[in-house]
């Protein structure tokens, strides 16, 4: 049996790695290839810092809460593991600030420690009059795309550089599922005008002396639209722009003032930091992931697509939840298909 | 005394921050720093560089707290400005971590770090041997960061930096008025101070940038400290050794001990090993005292003895001194009034 994973992000090879780890045991003919025009380090996943944070509301949408939880307890996991390092997985602490006191988020019990600041803590931040520390999760895909990729080089996942323009193009002659994880250029193979960019860009710079991550928000405006800093392992990153709608990939000089001249405002150690790049990403902005099944008729074949889109920007954060819900779909697929008796895990 | 000639014994922490502290008190004096070694070879420069005191046993904890928060209020100010990074001076949060609960659970430093509170039961589950938490945010002063950029603001106050033994602090009395003793390990020797004993450690500095937060079991043996550039792994308290050697036995346990409570460290790389020998006592010795040779005398203000609390209290003690030897001004030129007379 053969699956077509479309996308090498870290939604497509998560789901990929997912599923070969759940099934290659039980389908001996699983044989996944993955597809994408963009691998690391030229993926959007590549572009984003890494921390694990949804945003501030889930609108009450508990299936992605829940995701994100899956996914922070997974990575929590390997905290200890050998792989950590080669992962780009890391704990990290840090500050959610707030012109004024906002509801505890959903995810306040995922993370750990969280609590709000003190007023000598605020001191560290004029112009910001409440707020939350935490500790969480740093995953860096510049790291942790490479090391999926190695996973499933290992079990031997085959990878071709082509931009796939139909679900045609890979489906038939043995394909029977599809994943389509092509994030932002989901569009492309399927129209959906509720994907939109979210247009982000960020600033890299040498500050090693800054050990905590800082996100603001400004409450009037969207999410990621008031300046974050973020440090990695090598970089920091220095960001804070949301355009919805904007599907320019190019650095916009405006943009670089306005992250500049704020993240120096909110930390003023960062006048500095040696700028060491710039990078501009359209977040897969949608207004719930979409995850789900679609049969599609294909000419004579009936294709079997798996949707993974839509990540916005908590793609990391919510990557692994997503994975294993497409796995239970795949899952479904193959009861349908009576390639398996009942599907793993399942009492009988 | 138009301007009083101070010397300054001892380039570590201590003697650095006295003497700018004199510097900011008394802005006619002539301050010098007299020292065989200057950064990047004194105690100060192997030590984490930490904010998290040490309790002296003999000193009042009134005086201690004192000491503290006025390093940290100090620091705090410094660590969000533009000149942070080059002073070496950054916030860093973490844990400090038991095997059993302590007696004390609440520090008498606890309020004056940031956001100290008990770890959450999740939290100590990354630390499996251990039963009780405190987790807190702090101030961390590299060095030689930090050694460097109090030079610089003492050379810019016109402060004279020579090196130089001082073997007895009688050799100073023809240039200087008052001598302020900060030699730390070295005061054992100059002043003879056997209440002064030295408790070497040993630190491996190692590059790990992905270790963001600090992590000390609460028995102040085993800790790591991330640092600008390196994560500092420690340690070792051997009471009454001289040694400055690496040991070899002793690198590989510190190692192993700092990789249980942080597996990631497996992966570190460019390992150092440095030696510091802590200027021990039973209690900081901040105090004034005049010293009399054959009718001359010479007036001494000591600031020594920090062991491993140097960095937590250095500038609380340096703010003491300095007043101390703003005393012994007013006490000399009391004296050359009178003996005008």
């Amino acid at each position: 049996m053969r699956v077509a994973i479309i996308g090498a992000g870290v939604i497509g090879l998560s789901s990929a790695l997912c599923i070969h780890e759940q099934f290659h045991g039980l389908v001996p003919s699983l044989e996944l290839e993955v597809y994408a025009d963009r691998f690391t380090p030229h993926t959007t996943s590549d572009g984003a810092a890494g921390l694990w944070q949804p945003y501030l509301s889930d609108h009450g949408n508990l299936q992605e809460t829940l995701w994100n939880k899956e996914t922070f307890d997974y990575l929590l996991g390997h905290i200890h593991s050998a792989a950590a390092k080669e992962m780009g997985l890391f704990l990290i602490s840090g500050y959610n600030l707030f012109t004024e006191p906002v509801p505890d988020p959903s995810w306040k019990n995922i993370v750990l420690g969280f609590r709000n600041l003190t007023p000598k803590e605020l001191e560290l931040f004029p112009g910001y009059s409440y707020g939350w520390f935490n500790t969480a999760l740093m995953l860096e895909g510049r790291s942790y795309l490479p090391w999926l990729t190695n996973r499933l080089t290992q079990r031997g996942v085959k990878f071709f550089h082509k931009k796939v323009e139909s679900f045609q193009e890979v489906s038939g002659d043995g394909v029977d599922v599809v994943l389509n994880c092509s994030g932002m250029r989901s569009g492309d193979l399927q129209p959906d005008p509720q994907l939109q960019p979210g247009r982000g860009q960020i600033i890299k710079v040498l500050a090693p002396w800054v050990k905590h991550f800082i996100v603001t928000h400004n409450l009037k405006s969207s999410i990621y639209n008031s300046p974050y800093i973020i440090p990695g392992s090598e970089f920091t990153v220095l960001g804070g722009i949301y355009q919805h709608g904007n599907w320019s990939e190019e650095n916009s000089a405006k943009d670089h003032k306005s992250i500049w001249d704020s993240c120096c405002q909110l930390l003023p150690t960062l006048q500095k930091a040696k700028i060491v790049d710039e990078w501009s990403g359209l977040r897969p902005a949608r207004p719930s992931v979409r995850l789900e099944r679609e049969s599609i008729r294909l000419g004579n074949v009936q294709a079997e697509v798996i949707h993974n889109y839509g990540h916005g920007g908590f793609g990391i954060t919510i990557h692994w939840g997503c994975a294993m819900a497409a796995a239970r779909l795949f899952g479904n697929i193959l009861q349908e298909k009576k390639q398996l008796a009942t599907p793993p895990g399942a009492r009988l | 005394m138009a301007s009083p000639k101070v010397a300054v014994v001892g380039a570590g922490v201590i003697g650095l921050s006295t003497a700018l502290c004199i510097t900011e008190t008394c802005p006619s004096c002539s301050v010098a720093v007299l020292s065989d070694q200057f950064s990047p070879n004194t105690t100060s420069d192997v030590a984490a560089g930490m904010l998290i005191p040490h309790t002296y046993p003999d000193t009042p904890i009134h005086r201690q707290k004192q000491w503290f928060k006025e390093t940290f209020t100090y620091l705090f100010a410094i660590s969000n400005s533009a000149e942070a990074p080059e002073a070496g001076i950054h916030l860093v949060s973490g844990w400090q971590v038991f095997k059993s609960t302590p007696k004390e659970v609440l520090p008498f430093w606890s309020d004056i770090v940031l956001g100290f509170r008990a770890m959450s039961e999740a939290e100590l589950l990354k630390f499996p041997q251990h039963q009780f938490g405190q987790a807190f945010t702090t101030l961390k002063c590299d060095c030689p960061p930090y050694l460097l950029w109090l030079e610089k603001r003492l050379k810019a106050a016109g402060t004279q930096m020579y090196t130089r033994k001082v073997a007895d602090l009688w050799e100073l009395h023809s240039e200087y008025d008052i001598v302020v003793n900060c030699a730390g390990m070295g005061a054992h020797q100059l002043v003879g101070d056997k209440q002064l004993f030295p408790v070497r450690g040993q630190v491996l500095k190692v590059h790990a940038p992905w270790v963001k937060q600090f992590i000390r079991d609460g028995d102040g043996l085993t800790y790591i400290y991330p640092g600008i550039h390196r994560v500092t792994l420690g340690g070792s308290r051997e009471k009454g050794s001289w040694s400055l050697s690496p040991d070899a036995g002793t690198t590989r346990d510190i190692f192993d001990r700092c990789c249980s409570l942080e597996p990631s460290l497996q992966g570190a790389q460019g390992m150092e090993v440095k030696v510091g020998l802590r200027p021990s006592r039973q209690g900081v010795r901040v105090q004034r005292e005049v010293l009399s040779q054959g009718g001359v005398e010479l007036p001494v203000i000591h600031n020594y003895g920090h062991g491993a609390g140097g960095f937590s209290v250095h500038r609380g003690t340096a703010v003491e001194a300095a007043h101390l030897v703003e005393e012994c001004i007013s006490a000399l030129q009391g004296s050359s009034s009178r003996a005008k007379l």
